[in-house]
């Protein structure tokens, strides 16, 4: 389990802190959304999850390792992997398979299981056929594959995504956001997903919401993200299926209010409908 | 622009060849250039031969890669043969400009001499990816690293390099077209303008070089680099193919030492 406790951090130079006692946790397995207007923390805060950035108050443990503990930094690194929003600026090998190998690499894997790694890791996210090829001969979505295939190849417990679907075009984030959620279900990776549409995590265990450096709501994606005067006032875009079934019930059509996805807003409407016809529901199937 | 030659993505003997071999070649092939005088050049020259005929590499292909420095070639023979001493050849323009048919022989002797080191240097290039070059350099310096060179370090920093320069040139393109679009770039331009658009340009991939290197140290970081004791996919090994070939190389230095010692 990953809890990071009433965190507070401010860079050096500035003196407005950028985390005001944030708490997070996110449990072995978890899907987490963290989402939240631009600016209000969430890449610092996730930032202190693998101690790339340590708390100035309050405390990061990961699996009861301090990341202020010297000692812990490298097991922690391990077991946090961390994936940056840009893609061409994390991918530091000459060659895609180089590049993957570059973390277990650091972690002193012999050859063999380094190999092993490689192409287990290439596999999982579905582009072996590039194992050969130059980091800058690749499409956005291909560099951005390459640096999760480069994560799971450190074997982590735990990914941190910042805005994984940022400079994707939509097949590519589509193919990126089913990536992250069967890391989760498949390999039970706890993911923490920053993410600036709210759409993209609908299928979250829980949702935490930020909002200037605090942690301002946090429940299941149901109980928040149909929200909708909450998620406005953060400044948030609101999932299209709660913004239509609002709009329906602000003009008056009955329908329950509830859906997160489109699926379910149309499988509502569909059901309200039935119910308005003529013989009611003998009709529908 | 003068650059490695581009790797040729093969398999044959001189590929395979551990990139530690081959960059010690190219060593022993280059002070053989400067030291040959006479039949040792002609050795170098089909040692060359060979290696270009194991690797499947044309005529045409390394004279593509000599091309860029034919002028710089044609230079200095033409120096050589304008200011060596000697005497004159016996012909109308040649006499006058005092050419010596010694002045004709140092030049192409120099002309060989580059010829020769491109064409090593290119042999290993084009046989080698960079990540092997770089695997091999951290190799060779790793027995310094009691010294306190971080050899690893180093190979680090060359492999960063060599993968973001591509990423470098497509921005200067980009800022070029950019410019371009906006109408900045116009052909007559005087000297003055054109060292303001250098000037900005610099600025601009020197602040997006910060940018990038401070994420890219995060992202480094992130993914537990420690320096030394990391390991690669690419695990050098000698074989008895390198052996064969350190022992040929060998001879070939024995050779030429000989034959400057009492050639």
């Amino acid at each position: 389990m990953i809890v990071a406790d009433r965190v507070t951090f401010a860079y050096e130079a500035a003196d407005e802190p950028v985390l005001r006692s944030a708490s997070l946790t996110v449990r072995e397995g978890e899907y987490v959304g963290l989402i939240g207007a631009n600016g209000c923390g969430k890449t610092t805060l996730i930032r202190q999850l693998n101690a790339l950035l340590m708390p100035s108050e309050g405390s990061v443990t990961v699996d009861g390792l301090d990341t202020r503990d010297r000692g812990s930094v490298a097991e922690i690194r391990r077991r946090v992997g961390m994936s940056f929003q840009n893609p061409e600026h994390q991918i530091v090998g000459m060659t895609v398979e180089e590049d993957v190998a570059f973390g277990p690499g650091n972690m002193g894997l012999p050859p063999q299981e380094l190999r092993r790694r490689v192409d287990d890791a290439l596999a999982a996210v579905g582009i072996p056929a590039l194992s050969k090829r130059l980091p800058h001969t690749l499409s956005g979505g291909e560099k951005r594959l390459v640096t999760i295939a480069g994560v799971i190849a450190m074997d982590p417990r735990y990914i941190a995504f910042d805005e994984p679907s940022a400079y994707l075009d939509p097949a590519a984030r589509r193919r990126v956001l089913a990536l992250i959620r069967s890391l989760n279900r498949e390999r039970g990776i706890g993911i923490v997903h920053v993410a600036h549409d709210a759409r993209e995590i609908v299928h979250a265990d829980r949702v935490v919401v930020m909002e200037a450096g605090a942690i301002r709501e946090e429940g299941t994606p149901r109980d928040i993200l149909t929200r909708r005067e909450t998620l406005r006032g953060l400044g948030l875009d609101v999932p299209p299926a709660v913004e239509i079934l609002e709009r329906l019930r602000e003009a008056g059509v009955g329908v329950k209010g509830g859906a997160l996805t489109l699926k379910e807003a149309s499988r509502e409407i569909a059901a309200h409908i039935r119910e308005m016809q003529p013989g009611g529901k003998e009709q529908g199937r | 622009m003068i650059r490695p030659a581009g790797y040729l993505a093969r398999d044959t003997a001189l590929h395979r060849l551990d990139p530690r071999v081959k960059i010690l070649a190219v060593f022993v092939l280059s002070a053989g250039v400067f030291a040959a005088n006479g039949v040792d050049a002609l050795l170098i020259t089909a040692v060359l031969a060979g290696g270009a005929a194991l690797a499947g590499i044309g005529v045409s292909r390394l004279f593509a890669e000599l091309r860029p420095m034919i002028p710089v070639i044609a230079l200095l023979f033409c120096l050589q043969a304008l200011f060596a001493e000697g005497a004159p050849v016996d012909l109308p323009v040649l006499r006058e400009l005092g050419v010596s048919p010694r002045g004709i022989r140092l030049g192409l002797f120099v002309s060989w001499q580059i010829a020769c080191l491109l064409t090593a240097a290119s042999l290993l290039t084009m046989t080698t990816p960079p990540s092997e070059i770089v695997a091999a350099i951290e190799r060779i310096l790793h027995p310094l690293r009691r010294l306190g060179v971080p050899s690893r370090d180093l190979a680090m920093g060359a492999s960063v390099a060599l993968r973001f320069l591509p990423v470098y040139l497509e921005e200067l393109d980009r800022i070029r077209t950019a410019r371009a679009a906006r109408g900045g770039e116009l052909p007559r331009q005087g000297i003055g303008a054109r060292f303001r658009t250098a000037r900005m340009t610099a600025v601009h991939v020197l602040l997006s070089t910060f940018r990038r290197a401070g994420e890219l140290a995060d992202a480094i970081e992130a993914r537990g680099y420690v320096g030394q004791q990391a390991t690669t996919l690419r695990e050098l090994r000698i074989s008895n193919r390198d052996r064969i070939a350190l022992t040929g190389l060998a001879l070939l230095a024995a050779g030429l030492t000989a034959g400057r010692i009492w050639g």
